[in-house]
């Protein structure tokens, strides 16, 4: 065993091994790379963007949409969770109060209390 | 003797060697088995070897867009953290390299990485389907972790429900306790439940058809790989096969142990190992076809919006589902 190895109650991780690995590992996959073939055509037709035949737009994926997959099917409990951000304090302070309870009454129903 | 350390290091590219043929092996299997189901041919056995090959051949093309140095370093880390798994991961009968330095959460840290790389990749390819790939790829990450992680933590709380706390996380331990032993009939149909849903999330971090959404090559031509080429490529390419491996290995370490000398069937000595690891390759067959094969043969590709659903709906729902079970059983037992 080299380095230190760290001990939770019920995991472990010694990252010193896992650079070592990690550097052999990365040499290897260097060396399957360093077989193939490294040259192209640089500024030649074949480095433009492929985009079905026809010149690709200049701008792609906007950040606030990268996750659109996930808000898109989940629209429906979005629009039900947006209905509580009514901008209005005492509202907020009731959601929280209710929150407590509900967390108050799983500990007791459960004994940890 | 061989220091233990000097033995482990020598070991890895071994390791990772065999890793990479057995992943090409599997994968040629998989193609010929798919094509049969659809009444095709398909290509010979031999098949990826002669596509890697060819694929090494082939000009290496940066885009004038890319980030060169983010594009062709990410095949790179894509397949170096694919056979980081396989240290973690211990496979055909040989302990994991790293058995002692990481556990479970070690394991579901790194699984993200070939990923994650595919994303960055694809993101530095500076190309319209590419980005649209990268973007699809990070949802459906975020689709498939949850029911994953929900899998990997009810195993650790039945290991430390039922007295190994110190070793919940650590694989070995998992694997050697045989988890199927330490539940009743509720139980096991929790646990089956919990199988289940990992290979289904396997499918999917594998981004096989249904969940290849991420690539879609009728829809969008490949997604994060259209930009890709010769050797890096083929550094993808190698990823997938390591990966499929690693992830079937996982499979068999946590749900399915038992090797024919453990359960009496051969006697310990060569002809044991060497039944050991013919049963190894015959549940990872199984898990392959289940996890690519079938699935990808019999289901139609979902589109991102219903990869989510799926994942965060049904799979969840069924994650938790085995999670109670687990649960009702331990309690019965307690009382």
């Amino acid at each position: 065993m080299i380095g230190r190895l760290f001990i939770t109650q019920s995991g472990m991780w010694n990252p010193l091994s896992f650079v070592v690995a990690a550097v052999i590992i990365l040499v290897i996959v260097y060396i399957i790379r360093s077989t193939g073939t490294k040259k192209y055509k640089k500024g030649t037709e074949q480095t433009v963007a492929f985009f079905s035949g026809g010149k690709a737009p200049e701008e792609n994926v906007h950040p606030e949409n990268l996750y659109w997959g996930f808000f898109e099917a989940m629209k429906r409990y979005y629009k039900w969770l947006m209905k509580f951000h009514t901008g209005i304090v005492n509202d907020y302070v009731y959601s929280f109060v209710l929150l407590v309870v509900v967390v108050a009454a799983v500990l007791l129903l459960g004994g940890a209390v | 003797m061989m220091d233990p350390l000097l033995m482990n290091v020598a070991m890895i590219p071994a390791v990772a060697v065999l890793g990479i043929i057995l992943g090409l092996i599997y994968k040629g299997i998989d193609r010929r088995l798919a094509a049969r189901m659809q009444a095709r041919i398909g290509p010979p056995l031999r098949q990826p070897f002669i596509d890697l090959k060819k694929l090494m051949m082939k000009e290496n093309i940066v885009p004038k867009n890319a980030v060169s140095w983010v594009f062709n370093f990410m095949p790179v880390v894509a397949l170096a953290s694919s056979l980081m798994l396989l240290m973690y991961i211990p496979f055909l009968q040989i302990p994991a390299i790293l058995a002692g330095s990481g556990d479970l959460i070690v394991i579901l840290y790194v699984l993200i990485f070939p990923s994650l790389a595919l994303v960055v990749g694809g993101f530095a390819s500076g190309s319209p389907y590419a980005t649209v790939g990268a973007q699809r790829e990070m949802v459906a990450m975020l689709s498939y972790e949850v029911p994953l992680a929900i899998t990997i933590v009810s195993i650790a709380w039945l290991m430390s429900m039922t007295g190994s706390i110190g070793t919940a996380f650590d694989l070995a331990a998992v694997s050697a306790a045989n988890i199927w032993s330490l539940v009743g009939p509720i139980g096991a149909v929790g646990l089956l439940l919990l199988l289940v849903v990992l290979i289904f999330v396997t499918t999917g971090e594998m981004g096989a058809i249904p969940v290849d959404a991420a690539e879609a090559e009728t829809e969008i031509a490949g997604g994060l790989l259209a930009e890709y080429s010769g050797r890096n490529l083929a550094l993808f390419y190698l990823t997938s096969a390591v990966k499929m491996v690693a992830l079937g290995s996982l499979i068999i370490a946590l749900f399915l142990p038992m090797t024919p000398v453990q359960l009496g069937l051969v006697q310990a000595g060569n002809t044991g190992m060497i039944a050991n690891v013919l049963c190894f390759l015959a549940k990872l067959f199984v898990v392959v076809f289940l996890s690519s094969t079938f699935i990808r043969v019999a289901v139609a590709r979902f589109r991102i919006t219903q990869v989510v659903k799926v994942y965060w709906g049904y799979t969840t729902l069924a994650a938790l589902l085995g999670l109670l079970l687990v649960g009702v059983d331990i309690l019965l037992k307690v009382s």
